[in-house]
């Protein structure tokens, strides 16, 4: 079956050049994968454990050749695939590696024969699907948890698993630089799961529930740790463009965008031909197309009222913005609460209904006393109103509930709040790896 | 932001109201307790040197130009009332807050008897550190054991600060030190600069390798008549916040009470010295009721 496939596969490739032995590189290559294999095995998804030490050293080049082997496996593996269908998606696979056919395809091409015999050894206890995924988990808590040690000087021609930063201060940028996009790495192995790896090769990566969850987990992840990753949103929209908590996320990441400590502080505003970040009034309108599709697929999401308000609120349509934001203040979790109060305060305070405003301001106080947001709030209102003995009292309060242990605001992670569910999502894929109860 | 109609209205209704009342059963309706007495820090300077000696009759201040009745205060008979409103998010770790808190005690050096400090620092929150005490000791210690982390908040700092500085005697002097942009404030630039008009404090800010993006402490600045002082870097703290302090001590302190203005919103004011070439600093006006 092997030879036959390498010979047509050579044939369409090589020409003349069919003969091709596998190179000692080839041997070193293997070598590689199977570490890789081993480490995606050994790997408890969620920690910065020795696999993910190891992996976060590697080259992009590395890393490649490891994703176009195990497509290579994969076909190599499927039983039931017709001839010349296999051959085609076996060049289909690489072209979509690699963008053109280079170098590293045809070397690739040449170590196909050690592959097989590497296949024949293993092929039998091979669950591709399984590894695929744990091997995806093993570079998610690389990209989430341990910043890769590869980097380059910033390039403006993409190259697959190449990732630029552009590292924020809360001063203002920071720098620029390439890094090995170990998220795209996740993103690639998860391309290649299919419903029954022995008997079709056709990826289906959205039919799976863990690929579907893992989206989910990784955007609200990455939300979490304020790293804003635009490209594995637009992964994540196009794989998911149905999925209700997908276009939260992805809203939510461009509400982020579109507030001042991303409009301020980021300068490269476009790298090549892409936009990095829009206007502050572009971002907050994609923020309100990508909520009010969350919302039609979900009516009863709150926290996409919640957050549509917010970004209603900011592009001055004020009564839109309590409309949506009264519909979230029937939220019994106290965090969208309190942030549905201070947010209404604000709405009020914007169209001078003083007294509401107020109110609101006062209950988001009484949902979290400690919060200093409101009372900040409630004494600038006083301040305004003439009153300066009462804004000193309410100024008093704030600056009181800052002493002793460590306050609580949620004000203070608004922005990033809309994540906080994806490290529990991401565990409950780790716990199900463990137990090997994964969902197809 | 302006004054939403239905608030602008109830406003009007009162002082309409209170004026009816006022007349028949009060002295004439003035200015309320805090603008009785209008009190202006003036920084007088000649190509960049302070300039000395000067009496009330050198000054001509006009309220909404309407020229008014000056008196020079005694100011170096006024105690000091100095709050260090300090940036200490993630951005100032390391040099920038060490230089920080060599830089601080220059500020309390400078301090005598009877005048006063304060510590609130701003991060990813508002910290008062300690409130306005003689006691400066204490004060000396708090910055010692600042430590850097967290976001900015500089709008909601500087705007505690100002409310600090409203203290019932002695000048007040608000130092702002920050080096980055405001990312989590509640507060609004516009709403704090409205506080700023309301207070007779002097802001002096300080920014240190800032590349001139914060436009909201130069408003707080020029608001309040005091300096914007961009430093290249943190290293020229100490030096930068002796010499604040220095040039507080050498303005005028004027004091008028208004006459022939209304007795609430917006007062332009104008400041300048009669008959010679001077560079004249104060805040920009005040508002009342």
């Amino acid at each position: 079956m092997s030879r036959h496939l390498l010979a047509v596969l050579t044939a369409l490739v090589l020409g003349t050049q069919a003969a091709a032995q596998a190179s000692p590189d080839s041997n070193a290559r293997l070598a590689e994968l199977q570490q890789w294999m081993g480490l995606a095995a050994q790997h408890a998804p969620g920690r910065v454990d020795d696999a993910v030490t190891m992996v976060r050293s590697w080259s992009r080049e590395s890393l490649q050749s490891v994703r176009d082997d195990l497509a290579a496996i994969r076909l190599l593996l499927c039983e039931r695939c017709a001839r010349p269908q296999q051959a085609d998606t076996f060049k289909t696979e690489y072209v979509k590696a690699d963008g053109q056919l280079s170098w590293r395809t045809v070397y690739a091409f040449r170590h196909i024969g050690d592959l097989t015999a590497f296949v024949k050894r293993v092929g039998a206890t091979l669950d591709v699907n399984d590894l695929l995924k744990r091997g995806a988990l093993l570079h998610t808590d690389v990209a989430l948890r341990a910043p890769p040690i590869m980097r380059f000087a910033p390039s403006a021609t993409y190259l697959p698993l190449q990732r630029t930063v552009i590292a924020l201060g809360d001063g203002g940028q920071t720098g620029v630089e390439e890094t090995v996009d170990h998220m795209e790495m996740a993103r690639r192995l998860l391309e290649l799961v299919t419903a029954d790896p022995r008997a079709d090769l056709q990826s289906a990566p959205e039919r799976d529930s863990m690929v579907r969850i893992w989206y989910r987990a990784t955007m609200g992840a990455l939300l979490d740790r304020r790293q804003l990753d635009t490209s594995h949103t637009l992964a994540a929209l196009q794989l998911l463009p149905g999925e209700g908590t997908v276009l939260f996320l992805a809203a939510a990441q461009h509400e982020a965008l579109a507030s001042p400590r991303y409009q301020r502080s980021v300068a490269t505003r476009t790298i090549g031909d892409t936009s990095v970040i829009e206007s502050e009034q572009d971002e907050l309108r994609r923020a309100e197309e990508l909520f009010r599709r969350a919302l039609k697929s979900d009516p009863e999401y709150l926290e996409a009222h919640l957050r549509l308000g917010q970004v209603l609120g900011r592009l001055g349509r004020h009564e839109e913005a309590l409309t949506e934001l009264r519909l979230a203040s029937a939220s019994s979790d106290p965090v969208l609460s309190y942030y549905g109060q201070v947010l209404i305060g604000r709405e009020h305070d914007a169209l001078g209904h003083t007294v509401e405003a107020r109110t609101a301001y006062e209950s988001a106080a009484k949902l979290f006393p400690r919060a200093q947001a409101p009372l900040l709030a409630l004494s600038e209102f006083e301040m305004r109103s003439g009153n300066q003995r009462a804004a000193r009292e309410w100024l008093d309060r704030a600056l009181a509930s800052q002493t002793g242990t460590a306050a609580i605001d949620p004000w203070a992670s608004y922005l990033q709040a809309a994540g906080r569910m994806g490290n529990a999502f991401l565990s409950s894929i780790g716990a199900s790896l463990a137990t090997g109860s994964v969902a197809r | 932001m302006k004054p939403a109609p239905r608030l602008a209205a109830i406003v009007a209704v009162l002082v309409a109201g209170s004026v009816v009342v006022l007349v028949a059963q009060q002295p004439p309706p003035t200015f309320g307790r805090r603008v009785d007495a209008v009190r202006v820090d003036v920084l007088v300077t000649d190509k960049g040197t302070p300039v000395t000696g000067l009496t009330a009759a050198d000054f001509e201040v006009t309220d909404n130009g309407v020229t008014q009745q000056v008196e020079l205060l005694a100011f170096d008979q006024l105690p000091l009332n100095v709050i260090m409103a300090f940036d200490i998010s993630e951005s100032t770790a390391g040099e920038r807050l060490l230089q920080l808190q060599i830089g601080a005690p220059a500020v309390l050096g400078t301090l005598a008897g009877g005048d006063r400090a304060a510590l609130l620092t701003f991060s990813d929150r508002v910290t008062l550190r300690r409130a306005l005490t003689s006691d400066l000791a204490t004060v000396r210690a708090a910055v010692n054991e600042l430590s850097a982390s967290g976001g900015t908040v500089l709008v909601d700092g500087a705007y505690s600060a100002l409310m600090l500085a409203g203290s019932d005697s002695g000048r007040d002097l608000v130092i702002v030190f920050s080096d980055g942009l405001d990312t989590d404030s509640i507060l609004t630039a516009d709403r704090v600069l409205d506080t700023a008009r309301r207070t007779e404090a002097v802001i002096y800010g300080v920014t240190a390798g800032s590349s001139g993006r914060i436009g909201f402490v130069k408003g707080l600045v020029d608001q309040t008549g005091g300096q914007s002082l961009e430093i290249p870097s943190a290293i020229d703290l100490q030096k930068t916040f002796a010499g604040i302090v220095d040039e507080f001590r050498r303005r005028y302190v004027l004091s008028f009470t208004p006459r022939g203005v209304s007795a609430t919103g917006w007062h332009r004011l104008q400041v300048r010295v009669k008959g010679r070439r001077a560079t004249v600093v104060a805040r920009q006006g005040y508002t009342a009721g």
